[in-house]
Parts: structure tokens; C-alpha cells; sequence
């Protein structure tokens, strides 16, 4: 597990205002937890302002998980 | 798996629709801009953004009808190849009188105005950040050009602001994207802190005005005009296929270098031009509009008395009063069922189901025409309440 998942994991329970008790790493966001891509879009606004970082939008086409996010989010950093 | 297998997908949502399918209604005969049979019904149309009602127009229907005598069918090509008629390139001067631009650039459908906009403009080296709510049309427009793509939260300037300043000196190189009104819930884009933001990053603005030409403005030039703000905008797109009653769409600008965006925009170079009757009654639409203020102020009545009445009886509706007024549904099933029901009561509106629908919701969207009567707008309100939501 790299570093960010813990706070990733933080972050979509609050941009979704839901416990996700159920939510690991490797959770398919889409298929699994069946969040809308406008959900998922929004999640990401959350992860962009919370690291002060931006994301091209065809860079998420590779994001379908947690684990996903956060290799994202480190190549990024 | 093959090329193939993905549309089992779609088949089975289509399957699940049965006969609530929006896609398969049939307009059967058309009585008036907001009137029509459909499966054998007479039906009141609250969702065909008819915005002032010049579908019927005598006048553009006799503009149109002379154009096809004289001019033909058809331009069967593109201007680049065919040439341009008259009729464009006055369609084009008028357009430009009216906003006080110096050019203005017609295309053949509103979402091509948008793409031959967007790609004309964005290279390599630039940068678009598109409002999460924008079009379609504005997302594949972003989506096909070279440039890089961000996006910022709806109608919030201070996360393009923050977005922008992470761009550092290329956002002096990136094209701001955002709506006059945008369609799913009719709210309006906060033009005014809009601007100061690209502004102050030295960006350009591009506003997609498809539901606000006609609708906002002292003299229907849309938000830009409503809020002051014609001599900072850089790019206003619109249609015709709205409140102009035709199809087809435009960009007008307050640059120079419009004149020139037809020598690099596929959209506009690979497209058959608008045809002579289409042109002629966009024309005659706009001396309409142009004419008759008193069409818009007819309109945000309309609005104002479905707004209220629904707002009255505590609907989930959108949070600003509009030409479009959504009413939301939290759930697929039901958001189905009643827009069927408001089908089969003879009211017509539109059903948007995720992903166009914003927060992964689903709406009944309604859009007023300054064609409908207060007697109609009460037979839709009467059939909302009878509704299960």
C-alpha cells in the first residue's frame, strides 16, 4: 500500500458524505461501489485541491481504484 | 469480447426503458411550438428549448420558403470547396452587428460550432479547463484538440482560480470554458468573477451561450450581455436551433484573428454549409428576436409561473428560477416511470439519467417557451403534482 491510499480512502468518504466500510484499495469505484464517472470526477476535484495539485482529464481514464488514484497522485507529486 | 460485444450494454439499459424510452418517442404531426400528437395524444411541449417560440413564425416560415424557391435544397459542400452564398456571409455580418464584434464565424450545428471553435484555437502547447457542467459538445471539443485537458468545479471560480495558478506560466496559454446558462438545472455561470480570474492569469474565455442567446440580455444577447461583460469575453458560441428556431451555430469574437479560424478548424472546412432555407430563416429568427423584446419578457413569465408553482408545492427543484427548471428524482426507477406518466398525461419534457444528470442523480427537465399559454403551464404544473416524487 503506498502512502496516499489511507488519505485517498478519507478523501472519497467525505466527497461521498458515506462510511464505505466495505472500501479497500483495490475497490473498482465504478463497477464495485457503482459511483456515476460524475462522482468519480468530483472525487478527484477533492484530491486535486487537497494535494494543491492538477490532473488532465485523460490521465483518469486509468483510475478505477484507490490504488489506481494514489500511483496517480505519486507519479504527480 | 469483440468490436461488437459493447452494445449488449447498451441494449440491455434500452430493454430495461421498455416503452418509457425517451429515444423512441414519435412526434406524429406538430401543431404549434408547443403543441404536438404524439402516440395518438394531444400533448403540450415542455421540452424542445423552443425558447421563443419562432418555430411557426410567418415570417421566418416565408423566409425559408423563398430561399428554397430561389437558392435550392441544398449547398452540397463546404464553403472552403463549394463557395460561399450570400446568405452566409450576410448571416455572418449580422451576427457580428449584433454583438458589436468585428467577425463572426457560422457553422453548420451547434455542437460543430463548438468543436470547429475549440479546435481551431488549442494546440499542443495550450491548455483548456472545461466547468465540470459543460456540454458535451465542449468536452469533446477539449477532448479532441491537442491541448491539455482540466477540469474545475461548476460555476466556482475559485477552483479555476486555484487550477490556473497551478498551470503557472501556461495558463497564460489555456482557454477558460463555461456556460451562459447551463442546460440541466438552468442555473447561470458567475460571468463577472469569471473574468477577473482569467483576467488576472492572462487566460482567454470562451462562453457557450446555446441557452441564453435570446434569454438574457437587454437585447437577447445572453449572460455576456446581461452581466456587462462583452468587451471581456473573448469567444461567445451559440446555436440556432434554440431560441433562432433553425439549425446551425455560430462563434462570434471580439479578436481579429476570428477571421482566420475558418483556414484551421476541421469542424467548419469538412462539413456541408448550412443550407439557403436554414440560413434564411436563422436570419429572419434574429431580425425577430431583435424586433420583439417583448418575446423574452413573455418567456421569464413563463418561467417565473412554473418556477413558482412547483417551488409551491415543495418539488425538489433547481435551485435558481429559469428557462429550464428541473425537477430532481433520486431514483432511476422512478425518474422513469414519471416522466412516462407526464407522457401519457400529455406533457412532454425530457428524462436525463446519470451520467447527464449532476451528482449522480436523475431529473425531469422542463424548458419554457414564450409560446406557451399560462393555461398550459398550469396543466403541466397539475400533471407534476399528480406525480409521484
Amino acid at each position: 500500500m503506498s502512502n496516499y491510499e489511507p488519505e485517498l480512502m478519507d478523501l472519497l468518504r467525505q466527497a461521498l458524505d458515506q462510511p464505505l466500510p466495505d472500501l479497500k484499495a483495490d475497490t473498482d469505484l465504478i463497477d464495485e461501489l457503482s459511483l456515476e464517472s460524475i462522482q468519480v470526477m468530483d472525487f478527484i476535484a477533492e484530491v486535486e485541491d487537497h494535494y494543491d495539485i492538477i490532473i488532465e482529464v485523460d490521465r483518469l481514464a486509468t483510475v478505477r481504484t484507490i490504488t489506481d488514484m494514489s500511483a496517480l497522485v505519486a507519479e504527480i507529486m | 469480447m469483440s468490436l461488437l460485444s459493447k452494445f449488449e450494454a447498451i441494449a440491455k439499459t434500452r430493454a430495461e426503458l421498455g416503452e418509457a424510452d425517451p429515444s423512441k418517442v414519435v412526434i406524429e404531426k406538430i401543431l404549434s411550438p408547443t403543441e404536438a400528437m404524439i402516440s395518438g395524444r394531444h400533448t403540450i411541449l415542455a421540452g424542445t428549448n423552443n425558447y421563443l417560440g419562432l418555430t411557426f413564425d410567418p415570417e421566418c416560415i416565408r423566409a425559408g420558403q423563398e430561399a428554397l424557391a430561389e437558392a435550392g435544397t441544398g449547398t452540397t459542400g463546404s464553403r472552403m470547396a463549394n463557395g460561399n452564398y450570400a446568405g452566409h456571409l450576410a448571416l455572418e455580418q449580422e451576427l457580428a452587428d449584433y454583438y458589436g464584434y468585428p467577425h463572426a464565424m457560422v457553422f453548420s450545428t451547434g455542437y460543430s460550432a463548438n468543436l470547429g471553435t475549440m479546435l481551431a484555437l488549442l494546440g499542443p502547447e495550450d491548455a483548456v479547463l472545461l466547468d465540470a457542467d459543460a456540454h458535451a459538445s465542449l468536452y469533446d471539443g477539449a477532448a479532441m484538440s491537442p491541448a491539455s485537458v482540466y477540469r474545475f468545479k461548476h460555476n466556482d471560480p475559485e477552483s479555476l482560480d486555484k487550477r490556473l495558478t497551478r498551470l503557472k506560466e501556461k495558463a497564460s496559454q489555456a482557454l477558460v470554458v463555461i456556460e451562459g446558462i447551463y442546460s440541466v438545472i438552468g442555473d447561470r455561470a458567475p460571468l463577472a468573477e469569471f473574468v477577473e480570474v482569467k483576467n488576472r492569469h492572462g487566460a482567454l474565455l470562451l462562453v457557450d451561450e446555446a441557452h441564453s442567446l435570446g434569454v438574457l440580455g437587454a437585447t437577447g444577447r445572453g449572460l455576456v450581455e446581461e452581466a456587462g461583460m462583452l468587451d471581456e469575453v473573448d469567444f461567445v458560441v451559440g446555436t440556432f436551433s434554440k431560441s433562432l428556431a433553425s439549425t446551425g451555430g455560430f462563434c462570434v469574437s471580439r479578436h481579429e484573428e476570428l477571421a482566420l479560424f475558418r483556414y484551421a478548424s476541421r469542424p467548419y472546412v469538412f462539413t456541408a454549409s448550412p443550407c439557403p432555407s436554414v440560413i434564411a430563416t436563422t436570419r429572419c429568427a434574429l431580425r425577430q428576436l431583435r424586433a420583439h423584446p417583448e418575446l423574452k419578457d413573455r418567456l421569464w413569465h413563463n418561467a417565473e409561473r412554473l418556477y413558482a408553482a412547483l417551488k409551491g408545492r415543495n418539488l425538489p427543484i433547481g435551485p435558481e428560477m429559469s428557462t429550464v427548471v428541473a425537477v430532481m428524482v433520486d431514483e432511476k426507477s422512478r425518474a422513469v416511470s414519471a416522466w412516462h406518466k407526464l407522457l401519457q398525461s400529455g406533457v412532454y419534457c425530457n428524462l436525463m439519467l446519470p451520467p447527464s444528470a449532476p451528482g449522480g442523480g436523475c431529473l425531469l427537465r422542463f424548458s419554457m417557451s414564450a409560446a406557451h399559454s399560462d393555461e398550459q403551464i398550469d396543466q403541466i404544473v397539475a400533471a407534476v403534482a399528480k406525480l409521484d416524487l
